[in-house]
């Protein structure tokens, strides 16, 4: 087995190395390394080897939902084609061609999502965003691009404050951005015309899995009946069915979903992926040391967001509803 | 003979429980006998009564046979014979002269004259039938009233309308233009036939009734139009006579369907079905029969025992099978087993699962036309054995497992009337270890909850019964409601035991998850939008409050220990015992026992299924990706 080879190290020296990783996608990619490093000889060990590596890596951090989708995606990967195995070392090399070629393509998704969503964003509208997402940005910045005329809302979002960092995004590319508060979401639901907000995980029923605050402002969109897009690669797209807030695998005390403000915490998150220390706000760098970490910790880092509230889903895969992400998922998956 | 083995046979071990057998000693009788089971009941018995002795040309021996039940049945139809004279009086038919028992057969329907178009209709097929029917009626020598009605009635309602031009009353001129007629016009007529038919009686055959009856029945029975759809059509030549005889017994059933008092709306629906051996055609494999008894009794009720009972009939049925010269297995055991499927549908309106699985064994058998005897028959009893183990016990057990990971400590569990896979469920977290409660929600008339509330408390889980009625109560402290299913239907509507709709939605109301256990072999094609375009009517009187009714019901009594569970139920039947007996005789009450009811897939948080936890909208989905896999 691969004992010198930590696939944990592996995956946050990733993360750390390229901001613009998302969380799956450098799971994907430790997973190749694995292989790569693997001097197992038989299928068995071969399976085993990666199985552990992937439990293993869901463990190494806090909130392991999109990471999880990740793993699962690849592990699905091999196991589909381990039936039409005849030989073991070639099908090792397809498998690390293959994953490597998924990396790739990860980074296309992103565009191919801009592009599926920018006819959404009309000349003059305004629109709501939630905290930082990758995706979401780039969807904003193409459609600035194609002279798309729109101002943006962005909530702060206190605990990580990405809003903060969206903004900044947003405003180099030109698009008038304005940071509000956490709180002042219904305050500005009736000037919004649309919520745009990315995603952590896509569960089996359509619904979301994302950084907390994004299924009340889904609630407000629906009680303002302004339409609420969820914008995700369909990476993300993994296989929980959550009854509830507290149906998810990050609820109880001992999962990611609890954040203490430690130094390493932007390791763990997807969202964190980006933020490297010096990215943190003053602010956050004296809550990190006045607050009290026990009191931060209770706070959950995601919330689910049913499919009910959700209008469409911009995947790679098209525009979405959510029952056809329970479509693609069991496609996928059986 | 306890019928519980005899159909556990085959039958996985959780299905054994499935098998509805609620006490030792009130089931022992039942199988082969309807009437002896159901001698409170009085529509049971009477049905095969009718059956028996409607036969066209009434062996010596049928005849006889019947007798005796008849006697026995008489006496406990008697409170009913007041209601013929009530009918008599509303439509003002008996001569002052009549003897009560002369009550005519339409009056027996039970129509109001307000039901203009309805009661037309019938009473002009009955008229066809001519005198016969009031001859038959005054007979004091017959079973009772109702019974001899339906007897003579049969056969022209089995004829229906479209046959009543050929029989030659003097009514059928005005039959067709019926419709169009205005309600005096209508009620004009109805007044003239009443007329006519008073004058009948008054004229003649009056002494041996059933005699009279029988001579004018005969001449009719000839012209059945309709023989008893597939069931009898499927007959060869030879026993042309027989299938005469099958359709003269559903034209009873269907005559029934008066009896209990059909209600407007849910005319389309098929009337309640009664267990009758002699609907039989006599080349039935005994254990397809036997089958076909019990779900008629609801012996076996629940959409994975009837499945499973189904299927193990016919893989005995196939074993059995004897190849007729010139053919060969696969090509001609279709033709044998057609009769089989009508016989199990003229017992109970097919279920969905069966349905599904009739299918997948028609399909398998369209197959495998080439394969020789022997290979074909083993195939057949592999694919059936296959079908079972995986589609309904293995499946069963995934979806036990993938449920655990949705129960956790402290969790208050309400479920509704019982599921069989939903007990597993529940029986397996506490094996496991888990510490929650249940709160079983059961309602009348079945009270199926009391068969979970059993298993569940004799395995030591925190129980609660209650009634539907408390379900806003209860539902206070609930935080997951995991429910059965009859079947899934496309557009993601769970199909289920009644009742089923209000407990998600009150779940619904206060945002807590609805969790439903479906295995994918009932998910169906259909897609239905409300409970009224296709249900089941159950047997009416089960609804009447009155204790020796509920006696008769084996499903809903036996166990001693339930009935401290029923107290409430038990004290209020014998203090409003009889509210409803008389339900017939009340011109405008009409009683209405619907089995299922449909719950519009936004109820639904998730169904649990051997293929994952899906969302219910996915229903078309798995239908479209999955089973044309599971079928390769």
């Amino acid at each position: 087995m691969s004992k010198d080879f930590d696939v944990v190290a592996n995956y946050k020296s990733l993360l750390l190395n390229s901001p613009e990783l998302s969380m799956p996608v450098a799971a994907i990619q430790s997973l190749v390394e694995l292989i790569k490093h693997s001097n197992a000889t038989t299928m068995s060990e071969f399976m085993l080897s990666i199985n552990v590596a992937s439990q293993l890596l869901k463990s190494s951090v806090r909130n392991s939902i999109s990471l999880s989708a990740g793993c699962d995606l690849f592990l699905r990967f091999v196991t589909r084609n381990s039936q039409d195995v005849a030989e073991f070392e070639t099908w090792k090399a397809t498998l690390i061609v293959r994953g490597q070629s998924f990396v790739e393509k990860a980074d296309a998704c992103r565009y191919k999502i801009a592009e599926l969503g920018v006819p959404f964003i009309k000349d003059g509208s305004t629109i709501l965003i939630h905290a930082h997402s990758r995706v979401v940005s780039l969807l904003l910045q193409k459609a600035a691009e194609n002279h798309k005329r729109f101002k943006v809302f962005v909530t702060e979002s206190s605990q990580t404050h990405g809003g903060i960092r969206s903004a900044k995004m947003l405003r180099a590319a030109g698009i008038p951005t304005t940071i509000i508060l956490d709180a002042a979401v219904g305050y500005v639901i009736d000037k919004v015309d649309m919520v745009l907000v990315g995603a952590e995980g896509v569960v089996e029923n359509g619904g979301l899995i994302n950084q907390i605050g994004s299924y009340q402002m889904a609630i407000v969109a629906k009680a303002a009946n302004k339409p609420f897009y969820a914008v995700a690669e369909s990476y993300k797209f993994v296989r929980l069915f959550p009854l509830n807030q507290y149906d998810l695998p990050t609820y109880n005390a001992d999962t990611l979903s609890f954040q203490e403000l430690n130094v390493d915490y932007d390791s763990k998150s997807d969202d964190a992926g980006f933020v490297t220390p010096s990215a943190l706000s003053q602010t956050a760098l004296h809550m990190k040391t006045s607050e009290d970490q026990g009191s931060q910790g209770s706070n959950p880092l995601v919330d689910y967001t049913p499919p009910n509230y959700i209008t469409l889903l911009f995947t790679d895969l098209g525009v979405l509803t959510p029952s056809g992400v329970s479509d693609e998922l069991i496609k996928l998956y059986l | 003979m306890d019928p519980k083995k005899k159909t556990v046979g085959f039958v996985p071990d959780h299905d054994a429980d499935t098998t509805t057998s609620p006490g030792g000693s009130n089931n022992t009788s039942t199988v082969n006998s309807p009437v002896s089971a159901f001698s409170n009941t009085p529509d049971l018995s009477s049905t095969t009564n009718n059956s028996t002795t409607s036969t066209p040309n009434p062996a010596g021996s049928a005849a006889a046979s019947s007798q005796p039940r008849s006697i026995n049945t008489s006496g406990a139809r008697s409170s009913y014979e007041p209601m013929k004279s009530s009918y008599e009086e509303q439509w003002g038919l008996t001569p002052p002269s009549r003897s009560q028992k002369t009550a005519s057969p339409r009056d027996g329907s039970g129509f109001p004259a307000k039901d203009q178009g309805g009661s037309n209709k019938k009473e002009n097929k009955i008229k066809a039938s001519g005198l016969g029917i009031q001859a038959n009626a005054g007979s004091p020598s017959t079973d009772g009233p109702q019974t001899s009605n339906s007897t003579s009635s049969a056969p022209p309602s089995a004829g229906g309308a479209p046959s009543s031009g050929g029989k030659g009353g003097s009514q059928k001129p005005t039959a067709p233009s019926q419709k169009s007629m205005t309600k005096a016009e209508r009620r004009e007529l109805q007044e003239k036939q009443k007329a006519e038919k008073a004058a009948r009686v008054s004229a003649g055959l009056p002494a041996s009734g059933k005699k009279a009856a029988q001579v004018l029945n005969q001449p009719n029975s000839g012209f059945s139009p309709n023989p008893s759809k597939s069931l009898a059509t499927s007959f060869p030549g030879a026993e042309a006579e027989k299938a005469i005889a099958a359709a003269e017994s559903t034209g009873q059933a269907r005559r029934r369907e008066k009896l209990t008092k059909e209600i407007g709306l849910f005319a389309h629906l098929d009337p309640p079905k009664f267990a009758n051996t002699a609907l039989a055609p006599k080349d039935l494999h005994p254990a397809v029969v036997h089958a076909g008894l019990q779900m008629a009794q609801f012996k076996i009720c629940g959409a994975n025992a009837r499945c499973v009972a189904t299927l193990n009939a016919f893989r005995k049925a196939i074993q059995d099978y004897q190849t007729p010269p010139n053919t060969t297995l696969s090509r001609h055991i279709q033709t044998y087993l057609n009769p089989h499927i009508s016989y199990l549908v003229t017992c109970r309106p097919m279920a969905v699962s069966m349905g599904n699985a009739i299918r997948y064994l028609k399909y398998e058998i369209g197959k495998n036309l080439e394969l020789p005897d022997e290979d074909a028959r083993a195939l057949f009893v592999e694919k059936i054995d296959n079908f079972i183990r995986d589609r309904i016990t293995m499946a069963d057990q995934v979806i036990t497992s993938l449920g655990l990971q949705k129960i956790q400590d402290g969790d208050v569990i309400l479920t509704y009337a019982r599921s069989s896979v939903v007990q597993g469920l529940l029986l397996a977290a506490h094996a496991k270890g888990i510490k929650f409660k249940v709160i079983v929600v059961d309602s009348r008339p079945r009270f199926e909850g009391k068969q979970l509330l059993r298993a569940l408390a004799s395995a030591g889980v925190p129980c609660t019964y209650v009634l539907l009625t408390a379900i806003g109560h209860v539902m206070r402290e609930v935080n997951k409601v995991i429910l059965g299913a009859h079947s899934l239907l496309s557009n993601g509507a769970l199909y289920s035991r009644a009742g089923t709709a209000v407990v998600a939605m009150s779940a619904h109301e206060r945002k807590i998850p609805v969790i439903v256990c479906c295995e994918t072999y009932k998910f169906s094609e259909r897609v239905q939008l409300d409970s009224f375009v296709q249900n089941e009517i159950g047997n009416p009187d089960e609804l009447v409050n009155d204790q020796s009714n509920n006696f008769g019901h084996s499903s809903t009594r036996g166990h001693p220990s339930v009935r401290g569970a029923n107290g409430g139920d038990a004290a209020s039947a014998a203090a409003g015992a009889g509210v409803l007996t008389g339900w017939r005789e009340s011109r405008d009450l009409k009683l209405l026992n619907l089995l299922y009811d449909l719950t519009p897939s936004e109820f639904v948080t998730v169904v649990i299924t051997e293929v994952g936890l899906i969302p219910c909208t996915s229903v078309p989905v798995i239908l479209r990706e999955f089973l044309p896999m599971m079928q390769q």
